[in-house]
């Protein structure tokens, strides 16, 4: 029993001296190196496997087909192959022509980067990126895609890499403006990566199904009219003051790969 | 003296870990939910307490958690101390109560190493509520969650232990060395 306790004491002693070192930053050196090695074989893995899972290339009944046919065969799933990728770079092109018209509109500066990696805690609802510290991301900064739809904001940054937490995450909250007839305000509240609500609207406010949600820009660092999502189901209980919205989000937060974090707008520091 | 063998040894496991916390970001979102809450690095540690038989796992459960620690949004140490003193508790279990290397060991240790550790998880939750009143909980999904992670993560554990007894022969009911 008394080795036990000094096993113990000596485990917490160990995990001490590392939190402490970590706060003085005298491990960054080893935690950037552990970083580099981990980022790359992961943004690789995460590469392919999205790949796999936007299309599947069909496979046919070879015993029905001659040994002719087994050459072309070979040629079309090249070919399709080759299809899936396309349509992947198709994709990406028109997502990142989107972000560019957005931020031609606007006076934003924003920093672009690619996922390398999503959740590694089954609890959280985040991803990771390959921008950190060095490119001018702070944390709280707001993460968006596409159109100037807003998927997130920074919740840790690091010299070159940061983690976004997604606005379906648990401890994800944002301000935010139905655009319904008398702009109703509220919070969009994430759900264990599952769901999106807008909470405490007001009971005596209408809010339809469709009406679309955005930053109402009262939060420090995220501007106004970044699109949160649509209004798909309203709850409403009579005894209480306020009324829930669930929310379809504007942007797919499952198939994520490039995304732009703004800075700050036009001067303004975040 | 180290031998060279042990250093080998040493570099393969730092290879080893890499590789699966290297899947775990990369590779689990692809399933849906509720099977991406399966924690794959809990069930492999736990299998290699089985396999390996010797307090060394701790250790390893310090490395892994360490790198762990380099993805999470939580302060830094909740879950390196988590997971640690996780293992360590797992091993004593292992060692004192349970002493062999059935399915049922594995899975007990699974599952009491991973309420231990969500509770160690929720302490955080908790003491930074108290301090924080912006930082609310929903203990209805969260515990949601956490039984799902459970669940997915025996059933993994079960696999893994499936795959080693179906290498390994060796690796049957017998006791622990002491």
């Amino acid at each position: 029993m008394r080795g036990r306790s000094k096993t113990f004491l000596g485990i917490l002693v160990v995990i001490g001296l590392v939190i402490w070192l970590h706060n003085l930053n005298a491990t960054r050196f080893i935690e950037n190196s552990f970083r580099f090695f981990i980022n790359n074989s992961a943004a690789f893995i995460y590469q392919t496997t999205l790949k796999l899972h936007v299309n599947a290339v069909k496979n046919e009944d070879a015993t029905k087909l001659k040994e002719s046919y087994h050459e072309l065969l070979t040629k079309l799933r090249a070919y399709e192959a080759d299809g899936v990728k396309l349509k992947l770079l198709e994709e990406e092109n028109e997502n990142l022509r989107a972000e560019l018209r957005f931020f031609t509109s606007t006076t934003y500066n924003h920093v672009g980067a690619d996922v390398i990696g999503r959740t590694i805690d089954p609890i959280g609802t985040t991803i990771i990126i390959d921008r950190g510290s060095e490119s001018g991301i702070a944390i709280n900064n707001p993460v968006i895609t596409g159109n100037g739809w807003l998927v997130g904001k920074i919740a840790r940054v690091e010299q070159t890499t940061a983690i976004v937490r997604l606005i379906n995450d648990n401890q994800s909250k944002v301000a935010a403006t139905a655009m319904n007839m008398v702009k109703s305000i509220g919070l969009v509240e994430g759900g264990y990566g599952i769901s999106v609500r807008m909470n405490f609207i007001p009971q005596n406010e209408i809010i339809k199904f469709g009406d679309i949600v955005i930053t109402s820009g009262l939060e420090r660092g995220v501007p106004r009219g970044l699109i949160i999502g649509t209004v798909e189901v309203v709850e409403k209980k009579p005894q209480e003051p306020f009324q829930q919205a669930i929310l379809k989000t504007a942007a797919n937060l499952h198939t994520l790969t490039s995304l732009s974090i703004i800075t700050s707008a036009s001067g303004e520091t975040i | 003296m180290i031998s060279s063998r042990r250093i080998l040894l040493g570099i393969s496991y730092l290879f080893l870990v890499v590789g699966i916390v290297s899947l775990q970001v990369g590779l689990l979102f692809l399933l849906p939910y509720p099977y991406n809450k399966v924690n794959i690095l809990f069930a492999f540690l736990s299998i290699m307490i089985l396999l390996k038989d010797s307090g060394n796992i701790v250790w390893l459960a310090f490395f892994v958690h360490f790198l762990i620690e380099l993805y999470t949004v939580t302060p830094f140490g909740v879950v390196l101390s988590a997971g640690t003193i996780t293992f360590l508790v797992m091993y004593w279990l292992y060692r004192s109560l349970f002493t062999n290397q059935t399915i049922g060991t594995a899975l007990a240790i699974t599952l009491i190493g991973l309420i231990f550790y969500r509770a160690f998880y929720s302490l955080w939750f908790v003491v930074t509520a108290r301090f924080n009143p912006a930082f609310a909980i929903n203990w209805q999904p969260l515990f949601l969650i956490y039984i799902w992670e459970l669940v997915f993560t025996l059933l993994i554990t079960a696999i893994f232990y499936a795959v080693i007894v179906w290498f390994m022969p060796r690796f049957s009911v017998t006791l622990v060395k002491r």
